[in-house]
């Protein structure tokens, strides 16, 4: 028999088993099972805990970053696209954290699913660490309380605006959900009001925001992605600020390896403790009934513990 | 209709990954041929570079990807005229060289990248129709380029001294042929992934060179090959919910394995048959 029958058969065997894929599998596991209540896709988890709380049951809500996945790192499945195209609404933050949504946002705008970038809405934006200007902005909105609040109330409009018979209890919900905000906000400005020192030593520069927002600094061990590596010079600068300024704490965060937080604590004679930045919480995290509020205050107290604040 | 193409962000991941899947091969094909199958990773390590540098100096990310990759391509030809290294450990080398530097530039700007990886590697399903019609332009415009100078490139793909002895522009045509390549990774690497590009230009190659069938019937066989892998892996991605580019690139390895299982049992027929006359 010649080559060329056998590679005939590979592509008339790749043809029929093509077809049959398609057209056996089809329709059957469609995704389009609208769920009779409001669906509503966040691109990751505080943006889809403050949905769930505004939205309460009359809101179908998913989450397409997987528990515990970090989100940089995050590429949709067709099957996650799909449900954002069924959806009602699409919540996302926008810049660098998921990219992958600003890169679909357009096209589920055409299709009319309502889409709400935080981004723009969130004021002035912030260089990631304090004295360096360019165009590279931290967009950890979420881990301040107070711009958290701003994303709860433009989620309830948005739902309004999808389903305006239901406005009344969205503004119920949101508003008893930023009555809980604003006391996490008011036990932020009790708690970090009178530290002894107002440095804290991150892995991840995520907390431009928070630190704004309570008047402290934040030394950032890396950049603003949690994989990136700091050079040995900028690691031997912090070593000397943290003991010229008594830090006797190193952050990391959950979602990334704690090495370059242990080399620095090992090296300053400090201990390590967790950020939590609320990225995505793992599934153990969430079974555990942990939340974005409960995971705040956990931060709060270790940033107390930190900053030595009585 | 069915299901899969209800969604226009499928319909889009098609014509972007059928585009390519004629184009990554026909290029690849003189790639893989010259020893060159790293190329792909390797641009894109220096986009990294690119963008990077690119940030530095405020020029926008595509341009300075694209010039890093054409720089890089023109240095490898360079070291690879010197005859005194092999092209995969030239292209190795530009792999390390470029993201090292990538790295290096990103630690320089003070206020540290936003995971400039995010920009430069895309996904296959979140392609915008612009992009689509960019990469059909880069398309249409590389095959006409390919097919134009498609004699000259195969007889200095297959031996460079008999096509210098025989009068062709041996320098201009590995340029030109760099270029192509350099350009089309560069622009689809930020549109589809890495790994889509830089498997496509390879994997359906090597399935094809399975059935040592003569340059233009492999390149015919390496084209469907990829066309299928795309729409295999695309729509098993969609069923079965896998990551989209992965599952092409494993689609297109399953090719690859059937074709020399193939290509195995004929060669022993051949063997056996030919034990037989002997005896």
């Amino acid at each position: 028999m010649h080559r060329q029958t056998y590679i005939f058969a590979v592509v008339a065997a790749a043809v029929a088993v093509l077809g049959a894929f398609v057209f056996l599998a089809d329709d059957r596991t469609a995704v389009e099972v609208r769920s009779g209540r409001i669906d509503v896709v966040a691109s990751f988890y505080p943006l889809a805990e403050f949905a769930a709380k505004v939205g309460g049951n009359m809101v179908a809500v998913s989450n397409i970053t997987p528990a515990g996945t970090e989100p940089h790192d995050f590429e949709p499945t067709p099957r996650q696209v799909a449900s954002i195209y069924g959806s009602h609404l699409f919540v996302y933050n926008g810049g660098g954290v998921d990219v992958w949504a600003s890169r679909l946002a357009g096209a589920i705008g055409e299709r009319g699913v309502k889409t709400l970038e935080m981004r723009p809405l969130m004021g002035e934006l912030l260089p990631p660490v304090d004295q360096e200007e360019g165009e590279m902005f931290d967009e950890h909105f979420w881990l301040d309380p107070v711009l958290a609040q701003r994303q709860v109330e433009a989620i309830r409009d948005a739902l309004a605006g999808i389903d305006p018979a239901h406005a009344a209890e969205y503004r119920d919900r949101a508003d008893s959900y930023v009555a809980e905000l604003r006391s996490l906000d008011a036990d932020f400005r009790r708690g970090l009001a009178s530290c002894q020192i107002r440095e804290a030593i991150t892995s991840h520069a995520a907390f431009a925001y928070l630190a704004r927002r309570y008047g402290f600094t934040q030394l950032a061990i890396a950049g603003l992605s949690p994989d990136e590596e700091p050079s040995a010079g900028a690691l031997a600068a912090l070593v000397r600020e943290a003991e010229r300024r008594g830090i006797r704490h190193v952050f990391f965060e959950t979602l990334a390896s704690p090495e370059m937080a242990e080399t620095l604590a090992r090296e300053i004679g400090a201990q390590t403790l967790v950020f939590n930045p609320l990225e995505g919480l793992t599934g153990e995290e969430l079974v555990t009934g942990k939340n974005y509020l409960t995971v705040m205050r956990q931060n709060l107290a270790n940033l107390r513990t930190a900053m030595v604040c009585p | 209709m069915p299901a899969i193409l209800q969604y226009d962000f499928m319909i889009r991941a098609f014509e972007a990954g059928l585009i390519l899947a004629v184009l990554a091969p026909t290029i690849g094909i003189f790639f893989v041929v010259r020893r060159y199958s790293a190329m792909a990773d390797t641009l894109a390590h220096v986009s990294l570079a690119g963008v990077a540098g690119g940030l530095f100096l405020g020029i926008s990310a595509v341009w300075a990807a694209l010039l890093a990759c054409v720089l890089a391509i023109l240095g490898i030809e360079k070291i690879r005229e010197q005859r005194t290294l092999s092209s995969d450990t030239i292209v190795s080398l530009f792999l390390f060289g470029g993201l090292s530097l990538g790295v290096v530039l990103i630690g320089l700007r003070p206020a540290g990248g936003v995971n400039i990886s995010n920009y430069l590697f895309g996904s296959v399903l979140t392609v915008t129709d612009a992009a689509v019609g960019q990469i059909a332009a880069i398309g249409v415009a590389a095959f006409a380029a390919i097919a134009a100078i498609w004699r000259s490139l195969l007889a200095v793909s297959i031996d460079e001294e008999v096509a210098r002895a025989g009068g062709l522009p041996v320098r201009l045509l590995n340029r030109v042929l760099a270029i192509l390549g350099a350009a089309t990774v560069a622009i689809s690497i930020n549109v589809v992934g890495v790994l889509l590009i830089g498997a496509l230009m390879v994997i359906p190659v090597l399935a094809a060179m399975q059935f040592r069938i003569g340059f233009r019937s492999t390149w015919l066989l390496s084209v469907a090959v990829s066309m299928l892998s795309v729409v295999c892996g695309l729509t098993a991605s969609y069923y079965l919910n896998l990551a989209s580019g992965a599952t092409v690139v494993l689609c297109s390895i399953a090719f690859f394995v059937f074709s020399m299982l193939v290509s195995m049992a004929s060669g022993q027929r051949v063997n056996a048959v030919a034990a037989e006359t002997e005896d």
